[in-house]
């Protein structure tokens, strides 16, 4: 009766090489969605960063408009490039400044 | 004038970008989830259960900076248990409290896959399907309470990130599992 061992030896090594092929496509994969991760994160802050430095961001032009309406008389400004990058009300009063809200009585 | 303006927002505008990505990486990551759990063919496999993993795992380190980078913010300032406890902060509840429910939920949830032998299989699937439940109060947050929400980009890229998943969800919701089958790889 013949010995399986040269069988055996040959589906061990097939079975090392699918592992190894596996364990580089798990690699590439995570090294895949590292990258994806990275430039998205880089995207984003440069979207907002950059929307919020040149004024174009409309949570700030809001935040004026809600100061406006909260106090009634205060009216929005020109709406200051650097003043909020879209804070909140309670901050943006603070970034901002006294001077990039006009005042104007009704 | 740049220079200045990111210098000083430098932490918030991190914060913005990180739950941008969070959003972005964990609605990938409950569609490839609902992909290897439901019936969508040819999806299935080994490789979709490692981009599952590696997407989830990515989500979960955006959503820990989206809200540790609100420590080093000189407007914010925040403090630790602020981010941790819901309803601390009181700023914008309840969205604050349903961002940081959702937050928590996804991180134990997802991080209980590496204790799933202990948990039981078969428990921690059942435990596991909720992280679709702190995905969706993670939505919720990012549209109530999110900076950019009213914006027509991020309503766009929102949309774009949320709706196929959802449509995914509700398919698996009303079709029943294919049974478990072992692929080789």
């Amino acid at each position: 009766m013949p010995t399986p061992q040269p069988l055996a030896h040959d589906a061990s090594r097939e079975l090392q090489r699918r592992l190894r092929a596996r364990a580089r496509r798990v690699k590439a994969l995570r090294r895949r969605v590292g990258a994806l991760t990275v430039a998205l994160f880089l995207a984003a802050w440069a979207s907002i960063g950059l929307a919020g430095a040149f004024g174009h961001s409309s949570a700030s032009t809001n935040v004026q408009l809600a100061l406006a309406q909260a106090s009634g008389r205060r009216r929005a400004g020109s709406a200051s490039a650097t003043s909020t990058a879209g804070r909140s009300s309670s901050t943006a009063s603070t970034s901002a400044g006294p001077t990039s809200i006009t005042t104007r009585q009704s | 004038m740049l220079a200045t303006s990111v210098g000083t927002h430098f932490f918030w505008i991190t914060s913005r970008a990180a739950g941008v990505v969070a959003l972005l990486l964990a609605s990938a990551s409950v569609a490839a989830g609902v992909a290897i759990s439901g019936r969508f063919g040819r999806l299935r496999g080994p490789d979709l259960r490692v981009t599952h993993e590696a997407l989830s795992l990515a989500a979960l380190a955006a959503l820990v900076l989206h809200a540790f980078a609100l420590l080093g913010d000189s407007f914010f300032h925040a403090t630790i248990p602020d981010l941790l406890i819901p309803f601390v902060m009181n700023y914008k509840e309840p969205y604050m409290a349903i961002g940081i429910i959702g937050g928590w939920g996804m991180l134990l949830l997802g991080l209980s896959y590496y204790a799933r032998e202990r948990i039981g299989i078969n428990r921690w699937k059942a435990l596991h399907r909720l992280t679709a439940v702190a995905w969706i109060l993670g939505v919720i947050h990012t549209l109530g309470e999110g900076t950019d929400a009213g914006q027509p980009w991020f309503l766009a890229l929102t949309v774009a990130a949320v709706a196929p998943v959802a449509l995914l969800l509700a398919a698996r919701i009303l079709t029943t599992p294919a049974p478990a089958t072992r692929e080789i790889p």
